[in-house]
């Protein structure tokens, strides 16, 4: 197409369409041996009898400094899914960005088919996968949360950093792992029929420990509630923190 | 220091010879900006501030006149911090791949689509790049934007974005400073003394205050060196 004299450094041919070489990621060219250098935190999801609730603090970190504290990291991809990442945000963006132009090709075609979240799920973890054995990851574990019509259920997956994707009812990113999931897997185990409030309850709770125990997070979330019908991103939420202890009001005379 | 190299063998020798008496830090080290940028949006424009010292390893000025904000375009300017070779490839390339798309599209390039070709870039070698950067700039589109592309090649659009290794001492001025709906004038105060304070805390970042101001009908810039350098206490 545009061919014109590029410096040593381009590697692979470039065009300004989205159909372009450099957008599939089998062929992407770039090595990932640097590591992740604009993080995100964690991410939190839990399913519920109609749906699934997935929330996600609205900071990026650039090493220790909280560098860009109002951006989003819950992306909805089209009505039945959206997905969030905890790590890199560059590689998850560009996951996102090769997301987003499949479901424009989608919309163009206009024959009522797109991918739903178990479509998304088994094309990120193959992508994953794929990356991690060449040697040049991409630095996420993605939640993929979403509404399955063909089985009229709610779909929760995770993927992680080297390609491992599973289904489970209650899923987490990052440090969430260590300190959200022990605590949602019990309110799951306790009513898995929960209904939206309580999930959303849940989640929020979870957020708010998060924010007191990761270093790397903010108060100020972003909430993804899905149900069968539709995708809605609660934005700007800030979680409210107890600090009672620091007052000394728990402490008895 | 060695006067024959017979084999590269001899060659990793010297150098290591030289690490030893700190030289190899000073000689052999990339050329790099220890820097401060700053970019500021307000109503009507946008105004890009920067340092003008290049450092190589932690000790040598390489230069004190440097131009760290480059221009993109009439009205699209970039200012560059990490390592100075990376910087300037990069911009070369931006430069160039912008162009073509005012030239194929017929109009001026709006500000968005620099900042998302200068991530591509950034993103797609981001192994073999250290380079950060801050866009500013005004189109008729969206009036006046500012994106940062952090090392990594991640952008996001922002109303106030710092860069360099002297953004990390004044970030605090900044949060407590920054105001939405200051005046051009305000701005460019706001980024004199920004660059002035970073400057002063980091010895990566010296030498004179360079300002871009851009709006809808021209892009101005200009120096701030010596005494016109905003002063704060400096025990």
């Amino acid at each position: 197409m545009y061919k014109h004299d590029m410096p040593a450094m381009d590697i692979a041919p470039r065009s300004y369409n989205s159909n372009s070489y450099t957008m599939n990621p089998v062929f992407a060219t770039n090595k990932h041996s640097t590591g992740p250098i604009t993080t995100g935190g964690s991410v939190v999801a839990i399913r519920y009898e109609d749906g699934v609730v997935l929330g996600a603090d609205k900071l990026i970190s650039y090493g220790h400094l909280r560098r860009f504290r109002d951006q989003t990291r819950i992306f909805k991809i089209n009505e039945t899914t959206v997905l969030a990442a905890n790590g890199e945000q560059a590689d998850l963006r560009y996951l996102v960005d090769l997301l987003n132009a499949e479901q424009k090709q989608a919309e163009l075609r206009g024959d009522g088919f797109e991918k739903g979240p178990r479509a998304i799920h088994s094309w990120l973890g193959r992508v994953l996968y794929h990356r991690r054995t060449k040697g040049e990851p991409l630095f996420n574990d993605i939640v993929v949360a979403g509404w399955d019509r063909k089985e009229s259920r709610p779909y929760l997956g995770h993927v992680s950093m080297l390609g491992v994707a599973y289904e489970a009812p209650v899923v987490c990113s990052g440090i969430a792992t260590y300190i959200g999931l022990p605590y949602l897997r019990e309110a799951y185990q306790v009513m898995p029929t929960m209904n939206r409030d309580q999930a959303v309850d849940s989640i929020k709770n979870c957020l708010t420990q998060l924010c007191m125990r990761e270093c790397r997070s903010s108060n100020l979330v972003q909430l993804a509630v899905v149900n069968n019908k539709t995708v809605d991103i609660k934005d700007n939420i800030v979680l409210e923190l107890n600090w009672d202890l620091a007052k000394n009001k728990l402490i008895k005379n | 220091m060695p006067t024959e190299f017979t084999s590269l063998d001899d060659l990793s020798i010297g150098l290591n010879e030289l690490s030893e008496s700190g030289e190899k830090d000073l000689f052999y080290s990339p050329v790099s900006d220890g820097t401060t940028i700053i970019a500021v949006q307000y109503d009507q424009g946008v105004i890009l501030g920067a340092d003008s010292q290049t450092s190589r390893g932690r000790q040598l000025v390489s230069t004190k006149t440097r131009f760290k904000l480059a221009r993109l375009h009439e009205r699209i300017f970039c200012g560059t911090s990490g390592r100075c070779a990376d910087s300037k490839a990069v911009l070369e390339v931006i430069k160039n791949r912008l162009h073509l798309k005012g030239i194929i599209e017929d109009s001026a390039p709006r500000v968005r689509v620099a900042a998302h070709i200068a991530s591509k870039l950034c993103y797609e070698h981001r192994n073999n790049l250290e380079t950060s950067l801050i866009i500013g700039g005004w189109d008729p589109v969206e009036g006046p934007q500012v994106y940062a592309i952090p090392i990594g090649g991640m952008m996001t659009q922002l109303p106030v974005a710092a860069g360099g290794s002297g953004s990390t001492y004044i970030y605090g001025y900044i949060d407590s400073m920054y105001k939405p709906g200051m005046s051009r004038e305000e701005c460019i105060r706001f980024v004199s003394n920004c660059v002035s304070l970073a400057m002063s805390r980091d010895s990566g970042s010296g030498g004179v205050i360079r300002l871009v101001a851009i709006d809808k009908d021209e892009a101005n810039r200009m120096v701030l060196a010596g005494d016109e350098i905003p002063k704060f206490y400096q025990g």
